[in-house]
């Protein structure tokens, strides 16, 4: 339905533009560090007001029960983290600092003195030991525990927390710094935390503070004065609900937000070239891949897993589906670019028709028919799927696509072990710490219940997330990478970049040069 | 009269059920549950499983039904699966924008095809009819999202008449903010409608003009407009009102639709996301709240045709 509705726009745009005056261009591109902007003479301006486009309503304000990539828009400016672990550098937020012990067992961290609340309560360290307990109380253990079994937070003074480790994570430390603290006097108020009107208030540390939330329509911001790290620039934050893409990008062009998000080349060569607008791209770090359930009969001879690897051309299905290196990137590995240890030299899965032929033929696969689902809401997914199909029927191989809506793809791809279906397109999430994506291989665990994945690969995951020594470390990972690639279990195709337009006088997109973009709200700012 | 009235309630309570019925098993048929939101992937299959009981997501579909029919008959619509907000709460929210949407391009349809019928039907195969006719064949083939998009790039981006998205600007609280906001919606919603009410009219006043008491007339010399005003409009009017109860769910249909283009924060954005989540308290109140909308409309058209035409409520009370 995007895409029908981005074609009619794009149709009736040319339509109109062909009656309208011409654009000048602009050589500009920011994300390369090429742009024509000066710096040195722009003069910026205070105030002001940052609308951001967002696809859908967000549920609830509670920093940690709610996911999704527009909701963190809008949680990075309600809500501060602790500490931001990076590859080359460590971002203090909230902390002021961390220590960890030889041991690798006991981290200190010690919050910023003079730190409020949006209510004017001081922030200290008891709402860290409340929210620990809280979130372990509650099942959510995400950041409270290690394989099942709970940190110990306690307070060493008002600014000092010690946390005891039941045992060593060394990617512990990055999922500590990214959490998002609440505050302890609105939450221990004897109501269930998933259902507590507090969660609809958004209380919390944040450059900006909660001023209105129309449901459905807008949640409306405005500047914390009592921000500890300094004041953000703009008076107003707006996060404006516009479900379709084609209304965003009208929106944008009216003047009614500052910005949008973009998804295919013409659009970005297109705004590229207007001298209003500034195009941003970052690595979303967004692993698309290819992969094989280990619940179907028809997968289970590792033979024919491997066939299809020899099979398939990963450039000509990145082509396919993305092709553009603004866009986003054809990755080998099971890792993003900005995964540490991310070897860009990784060549992965060998490309080899011959041999897929000859393996094809001495298996009979040509007598099957396979069965390839996919989840349509994500970018590039359905069209990996069909040059898949495309692909494999050169071979003879004759593959049903079944393209699905999120929820009835998580579904039957997570849940169920029916083994309805034989191959599948994804896409998974990965941090700078190459153990984040443990959860997608873990044996056994609710994810991975439907994956080839071999217990030398677990056992490989649980080396590297106790092994504190870096370079050591990155090399239990990356044999990890040649493990998961010699199961069979994924076949990885793309990383996908998110790309930005903005008005021509917005600032700091590219500070940080991550996703996500708006990790510090500081940052932006426009110019007169 | 009475009777009239009273046979049609009591004509709904089943419609009323059978569409709850139906609204329930088709959500139950669709893959996936509102589970998928909760999951977080350190989860064991036992934490699973304890979420799958805590939200009733193991209860057969017969028992689920039951214990959601209870308590709707009981005046509760459940609470959100997703945001555990109350359901009747988020719809009081969002149905002043989604009737008030409906209500505007409702009247605006009538109050455009009447008089486009009309002149239609009486130049029949003139160039006025033609041209009506061609609009009106333009009006009922046209997407409502490709003529939304169509309308805002021209009023909005070119012109810069009107606002693009949204029901008011943020910060401002007037009600002509909103009738500004409200006017691409209302049109782009009421083209289908208008269209399809202008042939109609077209339709019944060719008819009306070729019956007996319109010669009649002519032969006493009354002048075509008198005619015309005096005896073929009421005539021509009538069906209206049935047509008008009969559309209503292409109004409900299609404010999905324009909601989403408009990014207008009613019924339909509130269903789309309920649909996209398998959010299925706020899916049954969306659906039983469009219900009664339609049946409601239904009802007042059948009750204001009595009126209009007494041989309805005489069959009626015939029955």
């Amino acid at each position: 339905m995007k895409k029908l509705l981005a074609c009619v726009l794009a149709a009736s745009m040319l339509l109109l533009a062909a009656c309208s005056e011409t654009t000048p261009n602009n050589s500009s591109n920011p994300s390369d560090g090429s742009s024509s902007q000066n710096s040195a003479t722009e003069e910026k301006m205070e105030g002001g007001t940052f609308i951001f486009p967002i696809p859908a309503d967000i549920n609830n304000l509670n920093p940690v029960i709610t996911e999704s990539k527009s909701v963190e828009m809008v949680m990075r400016a309600l809500y501060d983290p602790l500490f931001i672990i990076d590859t080359d550098e460590t971002r203090y937020y909230m902390a002021e600092s961390y220590t960890v012990s030889d041991d690798g067992l006991t981290i200190t961290v010690k919050l910023k003195d003079n730190m409020f609340w949006h209510d004017g309560v001081p922030i200290t360290a008891d709402d860290l030991v409340f929210d620990f307990e809280c979130l372990w109380s509650e099942k959510l253990t995400s950041s409270t525990g290690i394989n099942g079994q709970q940190i110990l937070c306690e307070k060493v003074d008002d600014l000092t927390v010690k946390l005891t480790l039941p045992e060593v994570s060394a990617s512990y430390l990055s999922t500590l710094g990214n959490f998002k603290m609440f505050p302890k006097h609105r939450y221990d108020n004897g109501e269930p935390f998933r259902t507590t009107l507090e969660n609809e208030k958004g209380v919390g540390s944040g450059p900006y503070k909660l001023v209105n939330w129309t449901k459905g329509s807008s949640v409306e911001l405005e500047r914390f004065d009592e921000y500890y790290r300094g004041t953000p620039n703009f008076d107003k934050v707006i996060f404006q609900v516009i479900p379709e893409a084609s209304t965003q990008e009208v929106a944008f062009q009216n003047g009614e937000v500052s910005l949008f998000e973009i998804s295919d080349s013409l659009k970005y060569e297109k705004y590229s070239a207007d001298e209003n607008c500034n195009v941003y791209s970052f690595p979303d770090n967004r692993v698309s891949y290819f992969t094989f359930n280990a619940n179907s009969d028809k997968m289970q001879d590792v033979l024919l897993r491997q066939a299809f690897t020899y099979a398939l051309d990963r450039t000509a299905l990145y082509d396919a589906a993305a092709g553009d290196e603004n866009l986003a990137k054809e990755n080998p590995s099971i890792y993003g670019p900005q995964t540490e240890g991310f070897d860009p030299n990784f060549t992965g899965y060998e490309y080899n028709p011959e041999k897929a032929k000859e393996l094809f033929a001495q298996l009979g696969a040509d007598q099957q028919t396979y069965r390839l689902i996919c989840d349509r809401s994500h970018l590039y997914l359905e069209d990996i799927a069909i040059a898949i199909q495309s692909q494999l029927a050169q071979y003879g191989i004759k593959v049903e696509v079944t393209p699905l809506d999120s929820q009835g793809f998580n579904n039957t791809f997570f849940y169920t072990t029916e083994g309805d279906w034989d191959l599948a397109v994804n896409v998974y999430p990965v941090k700078n710490d190459p153990n984040s994506i443990a959860f997608m291989y873990k044996k056994g665990g609710f994810l991975t219940k439907n994956l080839f994945a071999s217990d030398e690969a677990l056992a490989l995951f649980n080396e590297g997330d106790t092994t504190l020594d870096p370079e050591k470390r990155l090399e239990v990972y990356a044999r990890l990478q040649d493990q998961i690639l010699a199961d069979y279990c994924v076949y990885p195709v793309l990383t996908s970049n998110a790309c930005y337009v903005t008005q021509s006088n917005l600032r700091g997109i590219d500070a940080i040069k991550k996703i996500p973009a708006f990790e510090d709200y500081l940052k932006i700012y426009m110019v007169k | 009269m009475g009777k009239f009235i009273l046979k049609r309630l009591l004509q709904m309570i089943p419609v009323a059920m059978l569409v709850a019925f139906f609204s329930f098993a088709i959500i139950e048929i669709a893959p996936g549950d509102v589970l998928m939101h909760y999951i977080r992937p350190n989860m064991t299959n036992e934490e699973i499983e304890e979420l799958r009981e805590e939200l009733g997501l193991n209860d057969g579909i017969v028992e689920k039904f039951v214990g959601w029919g209870k308590n709707v008959l009981q005046g509760n619509l459940g609470y959100s699966l997703i945001n555990h907000r109350s359901v009747a709460a988020q719809i009081q929210e969002r149905i002043p924008a989604t009737v008030g949407l409906m209500g505007a391009s409702l009247v605006l349809s009538i109050v455009v095809s009447i008089p486009l019928g009309l002149l239609s039907g009486v130049y029949k195969n003139r160039w006025v009819d033609q041209l009506i006719s061609a609009i009106s064949y333009v009006g009922i083939s046209v997407p409502s999202f490709w003529l939304g998009i169509v309308l805002i790039i021209v009023f909005s981006l070119k012109l810069g008449l009107l606002p693009s998205m949204g029901m008011r600007t943020v910060g401002v609280d007037s009600a002509w903010d909103v009738i500004v906001h409200g006017i691409l919606p209302a049109i782009v919603l009421s083209a289908g409608n208008t269209a399809v009410f202008t042939r109609y009219i077209r339709a019944s006043t060719i008819s009306e003009l070729e019956e007996e008491y319109v010669d009649t007339a002519k032969s006493k010399g009354a002048s075509s407009r008198r005619i015309l005003c005096g005896h073929v409009i009421k005539n021509c009017l009538l069906p209206i009102i049935t047509l008008v109860g009969m559309n209503l769910s292409h109004l409900v249909v299609g404010s999905f639709i324009v909601e989403s283009v408009f990014s207008w924060p009613g019924m339909g954005t509130l269903g789309m996301s309920a649909i996209n989540a398998r959010d299925y308290p706020v899916i049954m109140g969306f659906t039983m709240m469009s219900c009664i909308i339609l049946m409601l409309g239904n009802f007042i058209a059948d009750i204001l045709y009595g009126f209009c035409d007494p041989r309805i409520q005489q069959g009626g009370d015939r029955q």
